[in-house]
C-alpha cells in the first residue's frame, strides 16, 4: 500500500446511512479493505467503480435498517397487541363493556332512526325529473281583515298564466271528484258497483309536468278528450287481479257516477302508482274536457288545484310579484274595496310536503318543524352517548393507570399510547354500530306500524350505507376516544405507578359536568313528551262543542236521495241507536266556504253546512239561544241557526230574527232562528269559526253526504251489523263504508300523534342511556370508596346511612340537572304550544313528574350498584391489600 | 429429504468458511471463492447470506480486533456451528448417495 485512496465519500456515507447498525462496522471494513486493494491493483478508477457497485448491490433486505423511527418491532406487532388489549378489556370487565357498548349502539341506533324518518320526509316529491321548476298556485285573499290561504283556484288559472306569462311553460289542473261509483260493463251489462276514492280530472299537461310512468296505453292522449279513464297500478290491480297486464284492460268500459247523469267511460291506460313519497296520490284520473265546469270563466269560483311548470332559468319570484295583475284583470273592481286583497302565490313543489299546510290539501302534509326537531334529538341523543361513552372510559381510567405507566417506562411514546386507546374506542364503537345495525334492523317494523311511517331498509342504498357507517364508526371512535385518550396518558408514569395521582379536582368537575349534561338532555325529553303527550290528550278531550265519542258516519249517501227518512227511521228501529242525522259535510270534513250576506252587512264568506233537523241531538250540539230546526214549523225551510262566533263576528246581540242571504240572493233569504255553541269542526290548531247551519230536509238539491249515527254504546258490532242489513235493503248494489268519529277526529292530529309516539320512544331510549351511564359510574365511585365505606361500617355505620352517603352527590347532580332542564324545556314547549289556538298552560307537574321519576329510578339503580359493597363484609375488603 | 434445504450458493458459502477456518471474514471469504471456483462474487450477495445462514444457526460470527487497515474497521469472522457442521455433512452424505446410486454405464467408466 504505498498511496493512500479514499473511497467516494457520498456512496460511503449513504452506504452507512442505510445499512442495519449491527452490520456497519464490519461491512464498512469489508468495503474498505477491497477498494483498498482494488485500488493499488488496478488504480483507483476501477477502484471506485466497484465500491459504487458494491454499495449498491449491498442495498437489500437483510442488510438494510428499518425505516428510522418506527422499529419495526413495534408497528405491527404493537398494532397487532393493541386489538389484543383492547380484546382482552373487553373481556376482563364484561358488566362495564356491556353498559358502555350498549349505551353507544342504542344512542346510534336512535340516530339513524331519526335520520332515515328525516331523510324520509325530506325526500319527498324529489322523483320529478322537473321537480325543481314545478310550482303550485295558492290563492291569498283578504276580506275584512280576515286574511286566508286557500290551495283551491279557479278554473281559469292555469290557462290564463299560460297565455299571459312567457315563465311558465306548462300548466295542469286537479279537481277533486271525491269519492265516486262506478260499474264494470260486461258485455254492456253492469256489474257489481265499486268506490273509488282518489279520483280526480286533470290535464293532458300532467305528463309533461310531474314524471308519471305510462304501463299500458297512451294516457297523455287519453286526457285530451272525454269518455277515458286512466287506471294507477294498484287499482288496475285492484279491480282485475295482480295478472292484469295479461289482460286486455284498454277499451274496458265502466259506468261512472260523479255527476248527475251517469257517464260511459272506457280504460285509456294504466299508470305507475305514485312512489309513497309523493304528496298525492290517484287511483282514477278522467280528463278535465268530462267536467263542464273546467271551462267555467267565473273567478269567483275556486275549486281546482293549479301547477305550473315554469320555464328552465325562470325565476319564481318575478313571476310571483307579477301575478297580482291578473286578478285585478279578471276580478270587478268591487272585489278590492275596503282594503281587500286577491293574488295568487307560489309553491315549490319541494316545500309543499313539509311547509304547506293548506286547508284541503291531498294528504295531510309534514311538517318542517317536527323534522328540525328530530334533526335536533337525533343529534342530541349521538352526543349524549358519546359523553356516556367518553364518561364511562375515563370512569374505568383507574384501571389502566398502572398499565399506561408502566408501557411509558418501557418506552412507549405519547403519541403510541393515544393510538392504543383510539383503536380501542374504534373497537368498542365498531361493536357499537354494527350491534346498532342489528337494534335496527329488530326495531324497524314494530316503528314502521308504531310511528306509522313507511321507511324501510332498501330505502337506503348500502354501496353508500355499509361504507357510510364504517366511517361513521371511525369517527365516532375518534371522537369518542379522544378525550380519555389525551387525559390517560398525560401523566408522569412515576405518579400512575406510585398511585399518587391527583385523581380529585378539576377531572372529578368534568366528569360531574358530562354527567348533568347528559341528565339535561334526558329529563328534557322525558318532560318534551310528557306535555306533548299533556297537549294531545287535551285537544283530544276537550269540550269541542259536540261529543265525538260514540258517533258512526256513513259515506255516500246521495245514493239515498229520495228515501233518506225511510233510511232513518229504519234505523232507528234498533234500540242501540239514539239518534241519526244526514248532512252535506260532518265536523272533520272541511265545510264548504260561500257568500253570505248578513243583514246590515256586506257580502262575507263563511263556513256553512246544510244539516237535518237531527242534528244538534246526534252531534250534542248545545243550544245558546232559540231553537233547532224542526220539521213541525214548514217555515224552517228558510231558517238558518249560527254559532256564538258567528254572532260575535257580526256584533249580533240578539241574533234571532235576523236575515241572510245566501250569495246575496234575495230569493235565498233566511232567518236565523236559534244559536248554537261553538264547535270545532276543524283541528284546535285553528280558532273557533263562525259556522252556519242550514237546514236541508226541505231542499234536496244539495244532497246530503253522510249519516251520523249515535249510537247508545252496548254491543257496537251487532249495531254495526244492523246498519249494513238496513243499507243492503236500500242500496244493494253500493258497498257501505263508514267511520267512527272519534277516529277521525284524532286523524286532525296525525303528525301530532306521531311526533308524540316517536318521543315516546325517545324519552324512553335518552333515559336507558343516561341510566347506563349513572350505573357505570356509581359502580366506580363506588369502587373507588370501597375502603372508606367499609371502614365507615367497621366504625358503626348503618347501611342506610352508607346508602345515603353515596347516593347523596348523584342526586344533587340530578337535581343541578333539573334546574338546568327547566327553561330549556320551557322555551321549546312553548314555541310548540303556540301552533295550537287551543292550549294547555305548560305544566309543572310535568317537570315534577320527571324529575321526580329520575331521581327515583336513579336512586334504585345508585342503591342497586352500591348494595354490594355496602353489604360486604368489612374485613374480606379490608385485608385486601 | 432432510428439512435443512441449502441452496448451492449457500452450501458453497458455508464450505469455504469452513476450509478458511479461523480465517473467513468476508473479504476473505469472497478471495477464497473467486480462485478456487474463478466466480464473481459481491459483497452484498456474500453478506445477506452469511447474515441468513446466521439466523438459521448454521453459521456463528464474532468480531475482531481493530487493526490499522481497513480504516480501522474490525473484521466479523464467521464459523461453523456443530449443527452446521452436521447439514453439511447430511448434505454431503445425500449428495453420495446419489453419486452412488447413478448407473455405472452413464458416466461409461
Amino acid at each position: 500500500m504505498n498511496k493512500q485512496y479514499y473511497p467516494p465519500g457520498p456512496f460511503l456515507r449513504f452506504f452507512r446511512w442505510y445499512c442495519h447498525r449491527d452490520y456497519v462496522e464490519d461491512l464498512e471494513g469489508d468495503l474498505l479493505e477491497r477498494f483498498e486493494r482494488v485500488a493499488d491493483q488496478q488504480g483507483p478508477k476501477t477502484a471506485k467503480w466497484l465500491f459504487l457497485k458494491e454499495v449498491l448491490l449491498l442495498f437489500r433486505p437483510g442488510i438494510i435498517r428499518s425505516l428510522p423511527g418506527i422499529q419495526k418491532l413495534n408497528t405491527y406487532d404493537m398494532v397487532k397487541n393493541y386489538f389484543k388489549i383492547a380484546y382482552r378489556n373487553l373481556q376482563r370487565q364484561k358488566g362495564h363493556s356491556i353498559i358502555n357498548i350498549s349505551g353507544l349502539a342504542i344512542g346510534v341506533a336512535t340516530t339513524l332512526l331519526m335520520l332515515m324518518y328525516v331523510s324520509y320526509e325530506l325526500g319527498y316529491d324529489k322523483h320529478h325529473t322537473q321537480a325543481d321548476r314545478i310550482y303550485r298556485v295558492g290563492l291569498h285573499g283578504k276580506l275584512q281583515d280576515s286574511e286566508f290561504h286557500q290551495l283551491y283556484t279557479t278554473a281559469m288559472l292555469a290557462s290564463e298564466m299560460k297565455k299571459t306569462f312567457p315563465e311558465v311553460e306548462d300548466a295542469t289542473r286537479f279537481l277533486r271528484l271525491g269519492t265516486i261509483n262506478f260499474q264494470l260493463l260486461e258485455d254492456s251489462v253492469a256489474t257489481q258497483t265499486y268506490l273509488e276514492n282518489s279520483v280526480y280530472a286533470v290535464d293532458p299537461a300532467l305528463f309533461d309536468i310531474f314524471s308519471i310512468e305510462i304501463l299500458v296505453g297512451n294516457p297523455k292522449e287519453a286526457l285530451s278528450s272525454t269518455g277515458k279513464v286512466i287506471l294507477s297500478e294498484s287499482s288496475a290491480a285492484r279491480y282485475f287481479g295482480n295478472k292484469w297486464a295479461e289482460k286486455d284492460l284498454l277499451n274496458q268500459s265502466m259506468v261512472i257516477n260523479f255527476g248527475a247523469q251517469p257517464i260511459h267511460m272506457s280504460i285509456a291506460g294504466v299508470v305507475r302508482d305514485m312512489p309513497s313519497q309523493s304528496h298525492f296520490h290517484f287511483d282514477f284520473l278522467i280528463s278535465n274536457e268530462n267536467i263542464p265546469n273546467s271551462k267555467e270563466t267565473n273567478w269567483w269560483n275556486n275549486s281546482y288545484i293549479t301547477y305550473l311548470l315554469l320555464n328552465e332559468g325562470a325565476s319564481a319570484e318575478e313571476l310571483e310579484a307579477k301575478l297580482p295583475t291578473l286578478y285585478e284583470k279578471h276580478l270587478p273592481p268591487k272585489a278590492f274595496e275596503n282594503g281587500n286583497e286577491w293574488w295568487s302565490f307560489l309553491q315549490p313543489m319541494a316545500d309543499i310536503h313539509l311547509k304547506s299546510n293548506l286547508p284541503g290539501e291531498f294528504e295531510p302534509n309534514g311538517n318542517i318543524i317536527y323534522v328540525y326537531i328530530f334533526l335536533v334529538t337525533a343529534v342530541l341523543v349521538l352526543v349524549m352517548a358519546c359523553v356516556n361513552f367518553v364518561n364511562l372510559t375515563i370512569a374505568r381510567a383507574n384501571n389502566r393507570f398502572k398499565e399506561i405507566g408502566i408501557r411509558k417506562v418501557i418506552g412507549s411514546t405519547r403519541s403510541q399510547l393515544v393510538f392504543q386507546h383510539l383503536v380501542e374506542s374504534q373497537v368498542y364503537c365498531l361493536i357499537a354500530v354494527l350491534l346498532a345495525l342489528v337494534l335496527l334492523l329488530v326495531v324497524m317494523p314494530t316503528f314502521r306500524s308504531f310511528a306509522d311511517v313507511n321507511i324501510t331498509l332498501d330505502y337506503f342504498d348500502y354501496k353508500i350505507i355499509i361504507p357510510g357507517l364504517l366511517l361513521f364508526s371511525l369517527l365516532l371512535g375518534s371522537l369518542a376516544g379522544l378525550y380519555p385518550a389525551f387525559y390517560l396518558t398525560r401523566f408522569a408514569p412515576i405518579n400512575t405507578l406510585k398511585g399518587t395521582l391527583n385523581k380529585k379536582g378539576t377531572k372529578v368537575a368534568f366528569k360531574h359536568g358530562l354527567l348533568i349534561f347528559q341528565f339535561v338532555i334526558s329529563i328534557s325529553i322525558i318532560t318534551g313528551s310528557l306535555i306533548i303527550s299533556k297537549q294531545l290528550h287535551y285537544i283530544q278531550n276537550k269540550q269541542l262543542g259536540f261529543e265525538k265519542d260514540g258517533v258512526l258516519v256513513l259515506e255516500n249517501l246521495y245514493f239515498l236521495s229520495e228515501e233518506i227518512d225511510e233510511f232513518k227511521y229504519a234505523l232507528e228501529q234498533n234500540a242501540g241507536i239514539i239518534a241519526t242525522s244526514a248532512s252535506l259535510s260532518v265536523p272533520t270534513i272541511p265545510f264548504s266556504n260561500v257568500q253570505f250576506k248578513p243583514q246590515d252587512h256586506e257580502n262575507m264568506a263563511f263556513d256553512f253546512i246544510f244539516a237535518d233537523e237531527d242534528f244538534a241531538e246526534t252531534y250534542g250540539v248545545t243550544l245558546d239561544k232559540g231553537r233547532f230546526f224542526s220539521t213541525e214549523f214548514a217555515s224552517d225551510s228558510m231558517a238558518l241557526v249560527i254559532n256564538q262566533a258567528m254572532a260575535l263576528k257580526l256584533g249580533w246581540e240578539e241574533p234571532i230574527g235576523k236575515q241572510v242571504q245566501l250569495y246575496g240572493n234575495a230569493d235565498l233569504t233566511f232567518e236565523v232562528i236559534g244559536v248554537i255553541e261553538d264547535f270545532h269542526h276543524k283541528s284546535l290548531h285553528h280558532s273557533k269559526i263562525p259556522i252556519l247551519v242550514l237546514p236541508n230536509f226541505y231542499r234536496r238539491a244539495y244532497r246530503d253526504n253522510y249519516l251520523s249515527i249515535r249510537v247508545a254504546g252496548g254491543n257496537l258490532q251487532e249495531i254495526i251489523s244492523h246498519v249494513e242489513t238496513t243499507w243492503k235493503r236500500f242500496i244493494p248494489e253500493v258497498a257501505m263504508t263508514y267511520f267512527f268519529m272519534d277516529d277521525h277526529y284524532n286523524n286532525l292530529y296525525k303528525g301530532e300523534l306521531q311526533v308524540k309516539t316517536i318521543f315516546k320512544l325517545f324519552s324512553g331510549l335518552t333515559a336507558s342511556i343516561a341510566l347506563l351511564g349513572l350505573l357505570g359510574l356509581v359502580g366506580y365511585i363506588t369502587q373507588q370508596r370501597k375502603k372508606e365505606i367499609c371502614i365507615r361500617k367497621v366504625l358503626g355505620a348503618s347501611i342506610r346511612h352508607l346508602l345515603g352517603i353515596l347516593a347523596k352527590r348523584f342526586l344533587v347532580l340530578i337535581l343541578v340537572a333539573l334546574v338546568v332542564t327547566v327553561p330549556l324545556v320551557w322555551v321549546v314547549t312553548d314555541s310548540w304550544l303556540q301552533t295550537f289556538s287551543y292550549r294547555i298552560d305548560i305544566p309543572w307537574s310535568a317537570f315534577v313528574m320527571a324529575g321526580v321519576l329520575t331521581l327515583i329510578v336513579s336512586f334504585v339503580t345508585i342503591c342497586f350498584q352500591s348494595l354490594q359493597a355496602v353489604m360486604a363484609n368489612p374485613a374480606m375488603t379490608l385485608k385486601d391489600e | 429429504m432432510s428439512k435443512h434445504h441449502l441452496g448451492e450458493f449457500e452450501e458453497i458459502v458455508m464450505l469455504t468458511v469452513a476450509i478458511l477456518h479461523d480465517e473467513a471474514y468476508g473479504v476473505a471469504i469472497i478471495d477464497e471463492m473467486e480462485q478456487r471456483l474463478n466466480r464473481k462474487v459481491s459483497i452484498g450477495a456474500l453478506q445477506t447470506v452469511l447474515r441468513r445462514l446466521e439466523k438459521k444457526g448454521y453459521l456463528s460470527s464474532k468480531l475482531g480486533e481493530a487493526t490499522k487497515a481497513r480504516g480501522g474497521k474490525r473484521k466479523r469472522f464467521f464459523m461453523l456451528t456443530s449443527y452446521g457442521k452436521k447439514v453439511l455433512a447430511e448434505v454431503k452424505e445425500q449428495r453420495l448417495g446419489l453419486w452412488n446410486a447413478i448407473p455405472k454405464f452413464v458416466f461409461g467408466e
